[in-house]
């Protein structure tokens, strides 16, 4: 079975994310930033009407520069938990190749990479979308506990 | 061009965009100067820009449960009427965390943010600080 791979580029670096979860490919989108906002969840766009919360994918993938969240593209992803919008700088066109051609990553270095991808010698990391948006509504929900664990609703 | 019919929400608004605070105008009772307010004051003013060193702090009054709070603000104050369909509301992930729980977005444009006023019933876990008037001059 065929895997689809769209490759995105951040911060210079190519990765893939599978577009099993891909909405839409957008271009820079106003965005508001939020008071007193983790600095991975820096903001909020608008996309079909809807509030979604923007991803800023250099800084979880540990290679922001510190040029802030405003880059080129939006990838808007699908989650478990909703929708949300990620700050990358280019998109290519969908590769399809064989699962197998997918190899599990040798280790950790880069956050989130599950696999890779070898082409020819250039291998590129398969960063699991999922997993990621996951972590960050994990840690943002351990951050209500703790400070907001009497809300009333 | 606006759908006839269509709902309008009415906020105050603090502040300018990007930094601005909107809080829904039904809920305030009244807005008086900061000193001339006795009751428990919540600080919003670290949300919005500084304002003119002229520029005194107002309170925007709203009831909580029994009794009346004061939020804190500095800067202009107006009114601004939007259409309900502007008005959306901002995820869980981000809202709760920051204390807001809408997004003004004109046109699909983000604009600024609407105070989550249901978190003035909390009272250990507000996510505004009650601002010490003895310490301020």
């Amino acid at each position: 079975m065929p895997a689809h791979l769209l490759p995105i580029m951040v911060e210079s670096s190519w990765y893939f994310v599978t577009t099993q979860q891909v909405r839409e490919v957008l271009g820079a989108q106003p965005w508001l930033p939020i008071p007193r906002a983790r600095a991975e969840l820096p903001g909020v766009i608008v996309w079909r009407g809807r509030a979604v919360p923007l991803v800023d994918i250099a800084r979880v993938l540990g290679i922001g520069n510190g040029a802030g969240a405003q880059r080129a593209r939006t990838l808007i992803v699908n989650h478990e938990q909703g929708v949300a919008a990620l700050s990358i700088d280019a998109a290519r066109e969908v590769k399809s190749v064989p699962e197998a051609r997918l190899l599990p990553m040798h280790d950790e270095i880069i956050p989130y990479a599950t696999h890779e991808l070898d082409e020819d010698g250039v291998v590129t990391p398969v960063i699991d979308l999922e997993r990621l948006i996951s972590d960050l509504h994990r840690v943002a929900g351990a951050s209500e506990d703790g400070s907001n664990v009497g809300r009333a609703r | 061009m606006k759908k006839k019919d269509e709902a309008e929400l009415t906020f105050v608004v603090a502040g300018a965009p990007p930094q601005a605070l909107a809080i829904a105008a039904d809920r305030v009772r009244s807005i008086v100067p900061a000193v001339a307010f006795a009751g428990t004051q919540l600080d919003l003013r670290p949300l919005l820009p500084a304002a003119p060193p002229d520029d005194g702090a107002h309170v925007l009054v709203v009831r909580r449960d029994s009794s009346e709070v004061g939020l804190c603000v500095s800067g202009n104050l107006r009114m601004l009427t939007l259409a309900a369909s502007s008005v959306l509301a901002i995820p869980g992930l981000l809202g709760e965390p920051s204390g807001l729980s809408h997004l003004l977005a004109p046109q699909g444009v983000p604009l600024m943010f609407v105070l989550d006023l249901a978190r003035l019933d909390e009272t250990t876990h507000c996510p505004w600080p009650t601002r010490a008037l003895a310490t301020e001059t």
